[in-house]
């Protein structure tokens, strides 16, 4: 359950980096990013799906995890592990 | 004042960061490793191997072993064991004495136990600072309280990074330093806040006594009687004779036998998770009226005091218990379990360890940029700069040091060293003093770096080498019994040895990098 959570986060801040000028530059370097970016719809579109995706994390978090206090918890831990993920994957392809 | 608030707040910042950077790097460093507390001394008490006996066999043995050896006493503990730390014990009082006895896999009574301080080192010396009576928490809420502004003043200094959203620029070394460090704060915002805050709560008593002192007849100890729920005191006056106890079988021993099997059946019906209770207190020993408290464990509460159970010992007959606790108490006691984190499963346990790294990383990576901005300025005084710049080392390099050190110390001393503990702990600030002396003798700081993340890595794999052959039979041993949390101690040495291996590295290749340029500079400012 928390890995799905996990992988709701970090598509969800995906959507929202691609939905910048800045990221969408650096994204690409990357053949699966330019993608993405081809079947994305318009920057706001995305973005409205990167905080939608951000939100059916935390309901999943809440609503399939017992103790509603220790599901917060988990969340806003994955929420900086999917954070740290996304900037490390941008960062990365600066360099390439 | 500056002429703009956010040039106050960059101001607030930078100096926080400066003043209180090595204090700060030391109470999350040694908090961080306080995640593993009961783990650590696991790991650096060779008998604690894993206990896989159920719950009901152990109360049932630790009753016994009671009965036969302190019926005569006046209060009974007995504390089960959690995977984390393996340690099953019971303790009872006979007037104001005290005796605690262990007990191994096996059911028997282990004799010697390694005489350590265990993970309970990291953690008292996180916020004492080792200066327990002498203002050592102070300092420790200080630091908490700086940390607090330093957060949000570094919202104010940092919030070009919010715009960039998380951009990391590889490519130059200072920008990256600086980048990282904005996106270790901004990850670390709800972690660096929840343990801040959590901390300051935990002593506010102690940090703000005037209001309880005008308050309340006996200060703190007044506010706590007043919010902290208790049971009613035991008047004790009749002894238990054979027919009051419920027990199918008489009690062979004069001591008569609480009704655990009943009180067990009671409790499995309302708290369903597997090994559910932590801990049992008997109150009133052998007397008709005597009560059992049963407390769960807190694997399912983020609240540091989990639920209680009580009962009459001898007819297993539920009682009232204790009162809900008020919101202030409960507010407390909240704070207080998300600042230890007893409730996190193991997954979270790393995230939280994680996030803990990125904390210290933040703190370090701050004191790194006002070294290399100051530098670069050359309006810094050189003194100033040198004694931050190898502070710097001291404080980041050298903890780590001392910390290795603080295993490798319990892992050679001989068990039958009289104040093998203290030697321990004498090796941990031996090593970081030598650290900072090594730091300040060294011209420049970053062959100090080098050499110390060098000599880490190395204690690291020394570490290793030192388990795998002087403690073969545990590791064998715990392979048997699947001792995850022993066993992980192994690859985690190793990966911090291979971590500091490449920062050392690094370092290296930039101080060969940084030559070269000043080789190839230098003749063409003659040639001018």
């Amino acid at each position: 359950m928390i890995t799905l959570v996990f992988i709701l986060q970090l598509l969800g801040f995906l959507c929202l980096m691609l939905a910048m000028n800045k990221h969408v530059k650096q994204a690409g370097n990357s053949r699966l990013l330019t993608q993405v970016l081809r079947v994305l719809p318009s920057p706001p579109f995305t973005q409205l799906v990167g905080w939608m995706l951000l939100i059916a994390s935390s309901c999943l978090a809440l609503t399939r995890i017992e103790i509603i206090s220790i599901a917060i918890v988990w969340w806003c831990c994955t929420l900086s592990a999917a954070l740290l993920t996304v900037a490390l994957y941008f960062s990365s392809l600066c360099d390439t | 004042m500056k002429a703009t608030f956010r040039k106050s707040m960059i101001w607030l910042h930078t100096y926080l960061g400066v003043i209180l950077g090595w204090l700060l790097f030391a109470i999350f460093f040694t908090g961080t490793l306080s995640y593993f507390t009961p783990e650590i001394t696991r790991y650096l008490m060779p008998e604690r191997g894993s206990i896989s006996q159920s719950q009901q066999l152990m109360i049932a043995h630790s009753f016994s072993y009671l009965n036969k050896h302190a019926g005569e006493a006046e209060e009974w503990r007995i504390a089960l064991p959690l995977e984390r730390s393996a340690l099953w014990s019971v303790q009872w009082r006979e007037g104001k004495q005290r005796q605690t006895v262990t007990f191994n896999n096996q059911l028997a009574a282990r004799e010697n136990e390694t005489e350590t301080k265990g993970g309970l080192f990291f953690r008292n010396f996180h916020y004492t600072l080792q200066l327990r009576g002498y203002g050592g928490r102070y300092i420790a809420g200080i630091a908490a309280m700086a940390m607090l502004l330093a957060i949000f003043t570094g919202i104010y200094t940092h919030r070009r990074f919010f715009k960039d959203f998380f951009t990391l620029r590889p490519q130059k070394i200072k920008k990256w330093t600086t980048d990282f460090h904005a996106l270790a704060g901004i990850l670390t915002i709800p972690f660096c806040i929840m343990v801040c805050l959590s901390g300051i709560f935990i002593y506010a008593i102690m940090y703000l006594p005037y209001t309880a002192n005008a308050n309340f007849e006996r200060g703190e100890r007044g506010v706590n009687r007043q919010i902290i729920p208790s049971l009613p005191s035991l008047q004790l006056d009749e002894k238990v004779i054979g027919s009051d106890n419920l027990l199918s079988e008489p009690p062979s021993t004069s001591t008569p036998v609480p009704n655990y099997a009943h009180i067990l059946e009671k409790i499995a019906n309302q708290w369903r998770e597997p090994n559910s209770i932590a801990r049992i207190t008997v109150e009133g020993v052998g007397y008709k009226n005597s009560r059992m408290i049963v407390e769960r464990s807190k694997a399912t509460t983020v609240s540091n005091r989990a639920d209680r159970l009580v009962f009459e010992t001898y007819t297993g007959k539920s009682l009232e218990g204790y009162d809900d606790e008020t919101v202030p108490a409960q507010i407390r006691r909240i704070l207080y379990g998300l600042h230890q984190a007893n409730f996190a499963p193991f997954g979270m346990r790393w995230l939280l360890f994680g996030l803990g790294i990125l904390g210290c990383a933040l703190i370090a990576t701050g004191n790194i940029i006002w070294v290399t901005q100051r530098k670069k300025s050359a309006k810094q005084n050189p003194f100033t700069l040198a004694l931050v710049e190898k502070g710097n080392v001291a404080a980041v390099a050298g903890l780590i040091l001392a910390s290795v050190s603080f295993f490798i110390a319990n892992k050679v001393i001989g068990q039958d060293v009289a104040g093998r503990a203290q030697l321990e702990v004498n090796t941990f600030f031996t090593v970081w003093a030598l650290s900072a002396v090594h730091a300040f003798l060294r011209i420049k700081a970053a062959v100090a770096w080098k050499e110390q993340f060098a000599l880490a890595s190395g204690l690291c794999f020394v570490t290793v080498a030192i388990e795998l052959v002087l403690f073969r039979d545990r590791i064998v041993r715990s392979v048997e019994y699947l001792d995850s949390v022993y066993l992980s101690f192994i690859p985690a040495f190793f990966a911090s040895g291979i971590i500091l291996y490449w920062a050392a590295k690094k370092i290296g290749l930039r101080i060969t990098n940084a030559e070269i340029v000043a080789k190839n500079t230098k003749p063409s400012t003659y040639e001018k």
